[in-house]
């Protein structure tokens, strides 16, 4: 059971953008982790541009699951999880983020690379056990009425035309190498 | 890739063309497959062709010359020219020559003399190579290996049956060593030694089956052990197991077959791990056994014991020996 | 880039008895010797020399050499292309003849058996490497040589036992569900519970020896099963990891009930048979010993019952209950 990512994005005007995120790479092997990590940005960013607000998505790729929730505040919270992390408490915890990163940061905060959150690592390692989960999960009614979709693949949030691989080959925000990674590495037992 | 219409028939004449194709020049058998598929290549993809009723599309004489080429001093094969001599290997020797007909072609009294060398006589485990790694894959091996010669007088059968039932676990399954978790692989190379040696009295067959058919998943395939992902290859290692113990038709055919089926490549043959992934020889081999064994049609039996054509294993006179 | 690929792929390709072939190999393999002399990071030229090993032209113990030159240079000591190389050389299944050839030298005390336990630590970095069990079992046998966990240097060097777990802990992180790390483990555990059969030596104080050996291996287990169920509890569709946790717990019964000799090769047969418990001396101690038998499968069962409620649908959950009734029944 394995959170390896919480990342906040704000989502005004069509624009996706990153404002905070913490990452668990511990389980991979050392030479492997920056790549991983240009990997699960790029995803988590995807997902992010592709979650309507007042929705929650899951969506599961290889053996990895994005829980996303986009709230009406134009804010979106999503969470890389494997695939035995509980799904309940995911999105009990990307609630409670978003809540508190909302009373902490009015808007005229979001300003990227100026935001300091480190209750998102605090959570991030707190949460690796969801039983810290329940009690929070006992309070949560109020998410239960936001539609959740579930999703497959990640192929599956693409538009018509669109395609995974294209979108990876334009990505800037992923080196050469980790392209090169990525067309290695498949689903594994 | 998911918008290709995934094949529901067997592609015959592809596979035979994609296991030929891995011979990029038939007179010079050393290249014959590519990097490390080497002489267990070779079992794998003359088994394929045979089992499609194309054996002859390898020329016999080279096969032979080349596995020749692989025996050593001791008795035991490498996996290519000039590596060391190891068990798994030797089997594949044995096979393929039993395949090729061509058991005089090699010293067989000095294969007896490895296999044996391989069991510690203390507690009847295989050794695979001098540097004694234990484990049952290298006791279904030497007992194989043996009994396609016809000698297993030369170990001591008693000695190596209490081993692998050191093996056995409350699951009814199989592990590589005592104490080790019970896994598909394992519980054939198990099954099948005891098979070869009268001994399937010792299995808890209904537990052990039990076990076997819950690797079925809902798509069809089949996985080696609890929460893995299903792959071509357990086709055959569950199914010939269930096979021996008689139970073959506690999983859902029709579903594997579609899965296995759906695991071949389209456009230039052979079998993945499972759909959607690159293929390989290995899995070519395990993907139309398993289809044989489930009787599919166009395609020779095999023996669920020797993972040879029925009728190779009829011709020594040693098929339905063996009996639950 | 695409030149030496091309020139790659002709190496499968061409006859080996046509000279043309040789020299082109022979020029690949110069030319690509000096790029990564220079530059080991150029994947290009380190591919095409693993096609050449594999084709038998380069050969690996050679190459393994070349590497060490290479890591002279500061600079690629930084390279993980050039470790990565390394590891595979040694580790492509392909290989099990460099894996032996070092296993030679090890023996002829040409390689320090420590000095290769750290390259190991290394190559099992390498999550495709933790899969091969060539790689445990040089391992198994290193450690085998080196006599680390038997009598008497089990005393002296704990801090191996630490390190192996450790390195085991790792493993399983990088590669869920690792059938070869968790055997290993429970060979390790194995090395150590066999106390009954003492190594016959003719210590005097070998009782004296045989109560703090126990208490080692006791505590060993404690620790163990602690950090085995907080693990399971966070990996709960690793049924492996539940398979070794099975086995601390026999091992732990063991040490309560000499009765339970060994749970290998159990079937529904002879364990009826061992049920028939057979000295029934009705002393305190056993009394004791028995209720606390009884109070650990107890909560196991109680353990395993929250966490299917907690995660349901997870298969190995439903298995380690197959398990755990299944001893129940026979206490
Ligand atoms: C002649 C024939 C058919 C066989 C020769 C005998 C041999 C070598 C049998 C091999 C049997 C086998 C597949 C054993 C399994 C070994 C093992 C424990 C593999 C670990 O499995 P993973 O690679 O983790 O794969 P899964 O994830 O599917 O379990």
């Amino acid at each position: 059971m394995k959170i390896y990512s919480l990342t906040i994005f704000s989502t005004e005007n069509d624009a996706v953008v990153n404002l905070a995120g913490e990452h668990d790479l511990s389980g991979f092997g050392f030479f492997q982790r920056n790549s991983v990590q240009e990997f699960l940005t790029f995803f988590s960013k995807t997902v992010a541009e592709r979650t309507k607000p007042g929705q929650r998505q899951s969506v599961e790729e290889n053996n990895y699951v994005f829980y996303a929730y986009s709230r009406t505040e134009g804010l979106a919270g999503i969470m890389i999880c494997d695939n035995e992390y509980p799904q309940r408490v995911a999105f009990s915890l990307l609630n409670k983020i978003l809540d508190e990163f909302l009373i902490k940061f009015p808007r005229d905060k979001w300003i990227p690379q100026s935001i300091v959150f480190p209750e998102l690592k605090n959570y991030l390692i707190k949460y690796q056990d969801p039983k810290q989960a329940d009690q929070i999960v006992k309070v949560q009614t109020q998410l239960d009425e936001t539609k959740l979709v579930m999703n497959k693949t990640i192929e599956t949030l693409l538009q018509r035309g669109e395609k995974l691989e294209d979108l990876i080959d334009r990505s800037q925000e992923i080196s050469f190498q980790s392209k090169a990674f990525y067309k290695q590495a498949k689903k594994t037992n | 890739m998911t918008s290709i219409e995934k094949p529901n028939n067997l592609l015959v004449d592809l596979h035979v063309k994609y296991i030929q194709s891995l011979d990029t020049k038939k007179d010079d058998l050393e290249y014959w497959f590519t990097e490390h598929l080497r002489l267990s290549g070779v079992y794998w993809g003359l088994t394929a062709l045979d089992l499609l009723k194309n054996v002859n599309t390898l020329n016999r004489e080279d096969v032979v010359k080349y596995v020749v080429s692989c025996q050593h001093d001791n008795g035991g094969f490498s996996g290519h020219i000039g590596h060391d001599p190891h068990l798994t290997h030797t089997l594949y020797a044995v096979q393929i020559l039993v395949i090729e007909d061509a058991l005089d072609s090699v010293n067989t009294e000095k294969i007896v003399e490895y296999v044996k060398s391989r069991q510690d006589p203390q507690t009847g485990a295989f050794t695979g190579d001098e540097w004694e790694e234990i484990d049952t894959r290298f006791s279904y091996c030497a007992i194989s290996c043996l009994s396609l010669l016809k000698r297993l007088d030369a170990i001591d059968v008693k000695k190596a049956i209490e081993f692998i039932m050191l093996c056995k676990n409350f699951d009814g399954g199989f592990g590589n060593t005592p104490g080790a978790e019970s896994h598909a692989g394992q519980i054939f190379c198990c099954v099948g030694a005891l098979a070869i040696v009268n001994s399937l009295h010792l299995i808890d067959a209904d537990l052990l089956s039990w076990w076997l058919c819950e690797r079925q998943l809902k798509n069809g395939g089949l996985n080696g052990r609890p929460e893995k992902l299903e792959d071509i290859c357990y086709s055959w290692w569950v199914l010939s197991a269930l096979s021996i113990l008689g139970r073959l038709h506690w999983i859902n055919k029709e579903k594997l077959i579609e899965f296995i089926l759906a695991a071949q490549d389209p456009e230039s043959g052979g079998f993945a791990d499972r759909p959607g992934d690159m293929v390989d020889i290995f899995h070519t081999l395990f993907g139309i056994a398993g289809l044989s064994l489930l009787g599919y049609p166009d395609l020779k039996s095999v023996d669920p014991v020797y993972c040879l054509p029925k009728y190779v294993v009829q011709r020594i006179g040693l098929a339905e020996k063996y009996h639950i | 880039n695409s030149n030496i690929n091309s020139n790659n792929d002709s190496i499968s390709n061409d006859d080996s008895n046509n000279n043309n072939s040789n020299n082109n190999n022979f020029l690949l393999q110069q030319s690509t010797r000096c790029l990564i002399l220079l530059n080991p990071d150029f994947d290009t030229a380190i591919n095409a020399r693993k096609k050449l090993i594999n084709n038998n032209i380069i050969d690996p113990n050679e190459e393994l050499k070349l590497l060490d030159l290479i890591l002279t240079f500061p600079k690629n000591t930084k390279s993980s292309t050039v470790w990565h190389h390394r590891c595979l050389i040694l580790l492509n299944p392909d290989f099990d003849t460099a894996i032996n050839a070092r296993k030679k030298l090890i023996n002829n005390n040409i390689i320090d058996p420590n000095e290769e336990l750290k390259l190991l630590d290394l190559i099992l970095t390498f999550p495709k490497n933790t899969k091969s069990s060539t790689v445990w079992h040089h391992r198994k046998w290193i450690i085998q040589k080196l006599q680390l966990f038997q009598f008497p240097k089990i005393y002296y060097f704990n801090s191996y036992l630490e390190h192996e777990i450790n390195i085991i802990i790792r493993v399983v992180k990088l590669y869920p569900k690792n059938y070869y790390a968790w055997t290993y483990r429970n060979w390790i555990i194995n090395q150590l519970l066999p106390i009954n059969n003492k190594n016959n030596n003719n210590n005097d104080d070998d009782d004296i020896n045989d109560k703090s050996l126990l208490s080692i291996i006791e505590s060993f287990l404690e620790l163990e099963l602690k950090n085995m169920k907080s693990w399971i509890q966070l990996n709960i569709s690793d049924y492996s990891g539940f398979h070794y946790y099975q086995r601390c717990l026999l091992k732990k019964s063991q040490l309560y009930n000499s009765n339970i000799i060994d749970f290998y090769g159990i079937s529904r047969m002879n364990l009826n048979l061992n049920n028939q418990k057979d000295d029934k001396k009705d002393n305190n101690n056993d009394n004791n010993n028995n209720n606390n038998l009884i109070l650990l499968w107890f909560r196991e069962i109680q353990f395993n019952k929250d966490l299917i409620i907690r995660y349901p649908g997870h298969e190995t959950l439903w298995y380690h209950l197959r398990f755990l009734s299944f001893i129940w029944k026979w206490l």
